[in-house]
């Protein structure tokens, strides 16, 4: 074949390589890079480097036999679980090369269980420290109530003593009786409180699998939010919907994703005194979809902004419990997402919630 | 109760929670008996509290720790600026260990327990004693049954064995836990009163620990009392020095409760008895009279914290 015909054929399998809908590695014998085409680039990550070995030495020989018997292969990167299976073309004429291609790379669920089990058992460390601070804020509900229980007894011993007394004193037993009244709904503020305490800390503590099927992300904003809707604590509110035109599938746990919209909401329902108005945007890049909820009310108090997925932080001390936004954000990461916040410029919060895309096809179509 | 009033005391109440603030309120005007009235001013933030300080005076200011703009520490602090000779204390579900450093730092000699059961009468017996201190003095005042008292006089050191006996069988008597422990560290406290009240004119203790006293003259006896009711027992041991001021009292815990003083022979049974009894209340009365008051709970309602309450009369 003449130098030049063997150049264009050179070329034109090069190119063939590069444009492939596939990705083409190849690596030596030792497992270093050799070539890898843009789509194998972009599926494996920016950390292969041509020369450089593709994985450790020491797990190169099993991922060598994966690859030859085409099996499928995990691997984590960011802690997020991926799988593709890898398929060998043994080039004969250099065996000391392996030229193997990747059909595809999709978020592997299984790995993503192993990631909530890692993750529950981080959770279950903070547990320790999680209880001293349940402790202490377990206390103002029970003082609350143990001074209350106690000034009712007092009170009912002044109004006995009245009767005893037999002057017939209406306005001295009808202001008894108020404050009874006003100690009684004490009593079950504080109760409810405490309780919601204790609610929310079993969530926490619960391992909480996420039921996760692929959806069409604006077509799922959209029924949560038209839930949302017809509810009276929103009847104030503006809510105003930015959805994009090339909506992409997620793999999500809808009710979990509705709990922490509604969440977001309620935040925003709070922060504006009940009638403020709230964008609700859909993004899309590449590999993520992301849906931004942001408010007109007066943002996050700067020092606040660090720390506010810690739990029981709360700005509302008499109705929140401050475990909203951190179990939000839990569930988020158990999705492979991420949850972020800042203020807008011109005042607001806005919360980002981004949550990886699938190529599965929407299975509630 | 005395019609004749003087000026009503005036509280300012700082806590965030507002059925705390109000219950704390509703208790003082309607159930503290005293022969005074109060008035209470309520301050849910740092920031209220010092505006409330700067538009009116206050005899007593009793602050939350943890509010949401500053710390508790910061309302006391300014309440000392404003008037040297305010009342302060914390009210807070933290235990005097947490932050011992900090009362030392900033000479706050009473954090009142902030737990469930609340204790109102407890509340009540340390706004009374930071109001009038006078009144702090005697079991009587925490006992409510002063016909079980019984009173030993201290009048040699051959006295001190036969009275920790005394006080060993009282304690027997209520099962109390760690009564070894206990009648040794009260026999610490009574030898504390009967060496360390009196001093010679250069300041230095008459007498060394461990010297046979034959005869105390009756302006250097030590007084115990002890007795109980429904709901607690107490012992009190009374000297009629007064040398130690309320400053000294929190320098010893602190150095016993920060670890800092296993060879320390001072402070040591303070501590211990801290530890052992679920409320201590010390009374200063500047060479006068020192007062040691130790109450422990007869009842399932004590709470987790041991407070201890200083007392100093100038």
């Amino acid at each position: 074949m003449p130098q030049s015909k063997l150049q264009s054929e050179c070329l034109r399998y090069d190119s063939m390589l590069k444009h492939a809908p596939l990705g083409v590695v190849i690596t030596d014998n030792v497992g270093k890079l050799v070539w890898l085409n843009p789509i194998a680039q972009s599926y494996l990550g920016d950390q292969l480097r041509l020369g450089k070995p593709v994985l450790n030495s020491k797990d190169w020989p099993g991922f060598r036999a994966l690859i030859l018997q085409n099996k499928p292969f995990y691997f984590l990167i960011e802690d997020q679980g991926f799988t593709f299976t890898p398929q060998a073309l043994e080039d004969s004429e250099s065996p000391r090369t392996l030229l193997w291609i990747v059909p595809s790379v999709s978020l592997d669920v299984d790995l993503v269980t192993m990631q909530q089990d890692l993750i529950r058992q981080r959770k279950m460390a903070n547990l320790g420290r999680m209880m001293v601070e349940m402790a202490h804020e377990l206390n103002n509900p029970l003082t609350g109530i143990s001074m209350g229980t106690q000034l009712i007894g007092m009170s009912t011993k002044r109004a006995r003593r009245l009767l005893q007394s037999a002057s017939l004193n209406l306005e001295a037993i009808k202001d008894i009786l108020d404050k009874i009244d006003q100690e009684s709904s004490k009593i079950s503020s504080s109760t409810a409180r405490a309780s919601a305490l204790r609610q929310e800390l079993l969530a926490y503590s619960k391992p909480n699998p996420l039921n996760l099927r692929p959806y069409q992300a604006s077509r799922l904003i959209e029924t949560v939010l038209d839930n949302f809707r017809n509810q009276p604590i929103f009847r104030h509110m503006t809510l105003k919907l930015e959805l994009s035109d090339r909506s992409p599938t997620i793999l999500c746990d809808a009710s979990k994703l509705e709990q922490i919209l509604y969440n977001l909401l309620k935040n925003a329902h709070d922060a504006t005194h009940a009638k403020g108005q709230v964008w609700i945007r859909e993004f899309v890049d590449e590999n993520f979809l992301t849906i931004e909820v942001e408010d007109n009310g007066p943002g996050i108090p700067p020092d606040l902004l660090d720390k506010i997925f810690s739990p029981f932080l709360t700005t509302k001390p008499r109705t929140g419990t401050g475990l909203g936004l951190s179990i939000s954000q839990e569930i988020i990461q158990q999705h492979g997402g991420r949850f972020s916040v800042y203020n807008k410029p011109e005042s607001g919060a806005c919360f980002k919630i981004q949550l990886p895309i699938t190529n599965q096809p929407d299975a509630s179509v | 109760m005395v019609s004749a009033v003087n000026n009503p005391y005036s509280i300012l109440l700082v806590d965030d929670d507002s059925t705390i603030r109000e219950n704390l309120k509703e208790y003082l005007t309607h159930y503290h008996q005293a022969d005074y009235e109060l008035t209470i001013c309520e301050a849910s933030t740092c920031e209220d509290a010092l505006k409330a300080m700067d538009s009116q005076a206050f005899d007593l200011v009793i602050s939350d720790i943890n509010l949401p703009d500053r710390d508790g520490f910061e309302v006391l602090k300014s309440a000392m600026e404003h008037n040297s000779n305010i009342k302060r204390a914390l009210i807070t579900a933290y235990d005097l260990d947490t932050y011992i450093h900090l009362a030392k730092e900033e000479k706050i000699y009473n954090i009142i327990t902030k737990t469930a059961p609340f204790n109102f009468e407890e509340l009540s017996n340390v706004i009374n004693n930071l109001l009038v201190p006078e009144e702090a003095f005697g079991l009587d005042k925490y006992i409510t049954t002063p016909e079980t008292f019984k009173e030993i006089v201290l009048t040699s050191s051959d006295d001190i064995m036969p009275a920790q006996q005394v006080l060993k069988d009282f304690f027997q008597q209520f099962k109390l836990p760690d009564i070894d422990a206990l009648s040794i560290v009260v026999i610490e406290a009574i030898t504390n009163a009967m060496y360390h009240a009196a001093k010679n004119p250069d300041g230095s203790f008459r007498y060394n620990k461990g010297e046979v006293i034959e005869k105390l003259p009756p302006e250097e006896y030590v007084t115990i009392t002890y007795g109980y009711d429904d709901e607690r027992m107490g012992v009190s041991i009374r000297d009629q020095g007064g040398t130690m001021s309320a400053d000294e009292v929190l320098y010893w815990l602190e150095r016993n409760i920060s670890g800092n003083s296993l060879m320390d022979t001072h402070g040591r049974g303070l501590y211990l008895i801290h530890r052992l009894m679920d409320r201590v209340i010390i009374n200063l009365s500047k060479d006068k009279a020192t007062e040691i008051i130790l109450l422990h709970n007869l009842t399932d309602s004590a709470g987790e914290n041991k407070p201890i309450y200083i007392n100093e009369i100038a």
